[in-house]
């Protein structure tokens, strides 16, 4: 237990409070993007504990004796996620012609990352080409839904807005943190030691992501007002 | 090995700043983007606001112009007329048979009647004498008028020590208390009115309440737009202009209370300022 106190988890804290405060998008009345967003946080809350139970007690439990590595448990967890990012980006974005590309793109994208979990780098390797393509794409979407922003005819204050909190949070991460994981597969391979001290980067923005998504669930959707 | 691991982790965490610092640059220019927009917006709105204010003056000074104009020609050309009747019925009286000076006196005493109404009517409509004889006194001539009529039982009391408000004021307000009054006789279905006067140093509230049949306000302001009728709108109209705080309570078969407050004119003048 005490190992939960490490600066490392520390993002599990506004990760919980998050999954807490995302119930309330389940009252009526709350539109279907804010409940996906509400199921990605308790999914990433179940894949966090799993992966980290999995390194300290699960993996040599009930008699089993498997490896420690939780990879296998990150790399399914980044297509759930992807699959849920991209249903919400599908939700907010208006243009017909975006909603398709975004259809299209992540049909492509599941399939080529089940392609690479199961048969191109195995799922305890780190699946670095799905993992890069799946942060280019939530890069794209995220600015794609800030033009949108930037082009609407009506006004909304963007720090109240839930939708701009996870987007900011999700943009801020996925670019933030591609050089690293770019890199990251090859050290992994190359130089673990070196991989593993280089995760806080990873850490620090994780617990970014998890701050901005706690704001976004204390903040109330906002009614565009037109100009 | 040492050097190529320390400029690994350089490069690594060099591009990782580089992008987050790009990253932060996105999101402060649409932050600093949508303030502007926001900043613009509200431009617009008080442009707006400054716009229909001038309109409604306006609207409202070509309705005084006219009022004057009908005013003058009632006091001017139809008193006129009536005199002429009268001095006409004058002159047929001693040369009528016995039998119908009854009638004739009758219709002289009509034509009396329908003077001092002309001149009531006249006196109401004209800017100048409203003005001249203040809002107070015109309220209570209209609430004259209104009991003179018999249908209805009407109070007026007056509490503090009165003031006189800008002379615009006073017209708009008393166009607004006509319009009032004009509703109870049209809908109400009333047979008291009670109207309130209350000066004090802060402010004047005046109220007027009947004991009609009411109406659920809601359901008015909705329908408004269905019945082309903009009485309230334009109640509420008026009373923003003089910077009036109106107020309606009413509800089915309770009756109505219209309760306007208003700032004390040197309160009104440190607003200006």
């Amino acid at each position: 237990m005490q190992r939960f106190f490490s600066y490392e988890y520390m993002y599990l804290l506004p990760l919980l409070l998050s999954a807490i405060l995302s119930l309330k998008t389940f009252r009526p009345g709350w539109p279907k993007q804010y409940r996906l967003f509400a199921v990605l946080i308790w999914t990433t809350l179940l894949a966090e504990a799993l992966a980290n139970l999995w390194i300290h007690k699960l993996h040599n439990m009930f008699g089993w004796d498997y490896s420690r590595n939780n990879l296998w448990i990150y790399n399914f967890y980044f297509l759930i996620r992807l699959v849920l990012l991209a249903s919400i980006f599908y939700q907010i974005l208006y243009e017909p012609r975006t909603k398709k590309i975004v259809y299209g793109v992540t049909i492509g994208l599941i399939v080529f990352g089940l392609a690479d979990y199961f048969i191109i780098q195995s799922p305890f390797q780190y699946n670095t080409y799905s993992v890069i393509s799946c942060h280019v794409t939530l890069i794209a979407l995220c600015l794609c839904y800030f033009r949108q922003l930037l082009q609407a005819p009506g006004i909304i204050v963007l720090h109240k807005e839930p939708m701009i909190w996870m987007t900011l949070g999700t943009f801020l991460y996925q670019s933030a943190s591609l050089p690293f994981l770019i890199m990251f597969g090859f050290l992994n391979l190359q130089h673990s030691p070196l991989a593993l001290s280089l995760l806080f980067i990873n850490d620090i923005f994780n617990f970014i992501i998890c701050t901005c998504y706690l704001i976004s669930f204390l903040c109330k959707p906002q009614h565009s007002q037109p100009l | 090995m040492q050097t190529s691991t320390f400029a690994t982790s350089l490069t690594i965490i060099i591009s990782t700043l580089l992008v987050m610092s790009l990253s932060a640059a996105v999101i402060y220019f649409l932050f600093l983007y949508q303030k502007k927009k926001f900043r613009h917006q509200q431009e617009l709105i008080e442009m707006r606001e400054a716009f229909n204010h001038v309109l409604l003056q306006s609207k409202l000074a070509i309705q005084e112009q006219t009022l004057n104009h009908i005013s003058k020609e009632l006091h001017a050309n139809f008193s006129h007329l009536v005199s002429l009747i009268n001095i006409n019925l004058s002159e047929i009286l001693p040369k009528s048979p016995a039998g119908q000076r009854e009638n004739i006196l009758e219709t002289k005493s009509l034509a009396k009647q329908l003077m001092s109404e002309l001149k009531a009517l006249s006196a109401n409509l004209n800017t100048d004498h409203i003005i001249n004889i203040g809002f107070v006194q015109a309220l209570q001539n209209e609430l004259n008028r209104l009991a003179k009529t018999g249908r209805y039982d009407v109070s007026i009391t007056k509490t503090g020590e009165e003031y006189r408000m800008q002379p615009e004021h006073e017209i708009i307000l008393f166009r607004l208390c006509q319009e009032v009054l004009n509703n109870v006789v049209k809908y109400a279905k009333a047979s008291k009115v009670v109207s309130k006067l209350s000066f004090s140093d802060d402010n004047f509230i005046l109220t007027i309440a009947d004991n009609g049949d009411g109406f659920d306000i809601d359901q008015a302001l909705k329908q408004s737009g269905e019945k082309q009728s903009t009485g309230l709108l334009n109640m509420r109209k008026r009373a923003s202009l003089i910077n009036a705080d109106l107020n309606i309570t009413s509800h089915s078969g309770d009756g109505t209370i219209v309760t306007i407050n208003i700032p004390h004119p040197q309160i009104l003048k440190t607003y200006a300022v």
